[in-house]
């Protein structure tokens, strides 16, 4: 997981290595790595994006068994005028609100928990969600969280969840924000929860 | 602004210890604090997350749905009353492991006579108390079975696509009478229900070993043969063994095949 500032703007990403493959953490730590390297030299048109970012991530391995190393992953980017692009692949779940409109990246899953397309396993541009959002209100933001935390929540609800975390993180500081978070992670409500748990979040404040 | 949190899953990284896992959810808790705290009357602690409004209370599940043939030849030779028994010890071996990683729930349809029903809704095994018994009679109709078993799977809101794969397993000691090829391929082919993970079983000579070969769909779990009553307890209690496995791996979606050969051929009949 990384959160950065970059150029008056933030970097954003999480990737959660497919716990049946050995070097996952590998794989999704180079992930993120990777995806905020390329920042500068990726080119506007996704697919282009994608396969650079891809590309760089392959080489980046440190032997070749991609496979091994599989990911998923999400990411955003916004910049310090409010563009922000977004992009994922695999489970988990990319929420976002531009301009007062509150939408959500990430589809709904058509099979069964821990099924994912990811780095590593999956070739096709199709498998990957993208969007480009302008947040320019208050209260707009970006909010990218890995399955062990998008599986748990309700689908009605995801609104009311995304303005909650804001509503927390606007009336805290950023290291109280996230220790507020942390506590919240540690007594997640759903019963047996086990799963890794990495989320971020990119607002526009009123400030 | 931004900001951001990583908890990681200690207890699969390393060695049972957790910082993420809530009290009530601690398995490794030592028990006799536990034991000490409810005898002193301590009250439980409570979750205090302000999340819960947002959230679905209940585990992920990993259902196991057992189609079972209950036609008039299932009356002989004991093997009814093998599999009722053999039912019960596996959904009791569900309940003392259910509450794990993922919480295993168990459904029963059971095919005879003219057509096939759900003899146990699809419910978490630590809340059945108990499964009325089966009862053998008339013909064989596998092919409602499967239908029954493929709309159960493609229902979004008996199993949710939280959910881990689910187990099919499939019990019969004879060909089907019904015409079962159109509602196989349905069950094969539909979105969700071919992701199953399916095991068979076939009792006695009579079974229709072929249809149940292409029914089984792990390579490492063939058909299993059961040749008398006690079989029948052996493939159960297999199944229970591969099914708990998945309930505790870090990765529940990956099977776990059947290992036959772990349980002793000269355990002695005991009910536990």
């Amino acid at each position: 997981m990384s959160v950065r500032g970059h150029r008056g703007g933030w970097f954003a990403a999480v990737a959660d290595g497919l716990g049946s493959r050995a070097l996952s953490h590998v794989g999704s730590r180079l992930a993120v790595q990777v995806a905020h390297r390329a920042l500068n030299t990726l080119p506007s048109e996704p697919r282009d994006a994608i396969q650079q970012f891809y590309r760089s991530w392959l080489r980046a391995l440190p032997d070749k068994a991609p496979g091994a190393m599989a990911t998923t992953l999400l990411a955003a980017h916004c910049q310090a005028d409010g563009r922000c692009r977004i992009a994922q692949l695999g489970d988990g779940l990319a929420l976002y609100r531009a301009g007062g409109v509150f939408g959500v990246l990430t589809p709904s899953r058509p099979g069964f928990g821990n099924e994912t397309d990811a780095l590593g396993i999956t070739r096709s541009f199709a498998a990957w969600h993208t969007t480009c959002v302008v947040l320019s209100e208050p209260g707009d933001g970006v909010l990218l969280m890995t399955d062990g935390l998008a599986d748990d929540l309700l689908p009605e609800r995801l609104e009311g969840f995304f303005s909650h975390l804001i509503r927390m993180a606007e009336s805290r500081s950023r290291r109280n924000g996230m220790r507020w978070l942390e506590g919240q992670l540690k007594a997640w409500p759903t019963a047996l929860h086990t799963d890794d748990k990495s989320i971020a979040l990119i607002f526009r404040d009123g400030r | 602004m931004g900001f951001a949190k990583y908890q990681e899953d200690n207890y699969s990284r390393y060695h049972g210890t957790s910082i993420v896992r809530r009290d009530e959810h601690d398995r490794f808790a030592p028990e006799s604090d536990t034991k000490k705290s409810t005898s002193q009357g301590t009250p439980k602690k409570m979750n205090t997350s302000k999340l819960k409004d947002f959230t679905v209370a209940e585990a992920r599940p990993l259902p196991v749905i057992v189609l079972a043939d209950v036609s008039g030849s299932m009356s002989v030779d004991g093997k009814i009353e093998a599999l009722n028994q053999a039912l019960q010890e596996m959904i009791r071996g569900f309940a003392s492991e259910s509450r794990t990683r993922a919480e295993i729930q168990v459904g029963l349809i059971t095919f005879g006579g003219e057509l096939a029903k759900v003899h146990l809704p699809l419910a978490p095994a630590h809340q059945i108390s108990e499964v009325k018994p089966l009862r053998a009679d008339g013909r064989t109709p596998m092919g409602a079975a499967f239908s029954e078993a493929c709309k159960l799977i493609e229902d979004k809101e008996r199993i949710p696509s939280r959910a881990y794969r689910p187990v099919l397993i499939l019990v019969s000691d004879g060909h089907p009478t019904d015409i079962w090829e159109q509602e196989f391929d349905a069950l094969c082919g539909s979105e969700r229900a071919q992701k199953a993970t399916r095991f068979a079983m076939a009792i006695g000579a009579d079974a229709d070993l072929d249809m149940l070969g292409r029914f089984a769909n792990d390579k490492e779990s063939p058909v299993f043969k059961a040749h008398e009553a006690r079989d029948i307890h052996r493939f159960f209690r297999a199944v229970t063994m591969s099914v708990t496995a998945r309930s505790r791996s870090a990765s529940p979606n990956a099977g776990a095949p059947l290992i036959l050969a772990a349980i002793p051929d000269d355990d002695l009949d005991l009910d536990f």
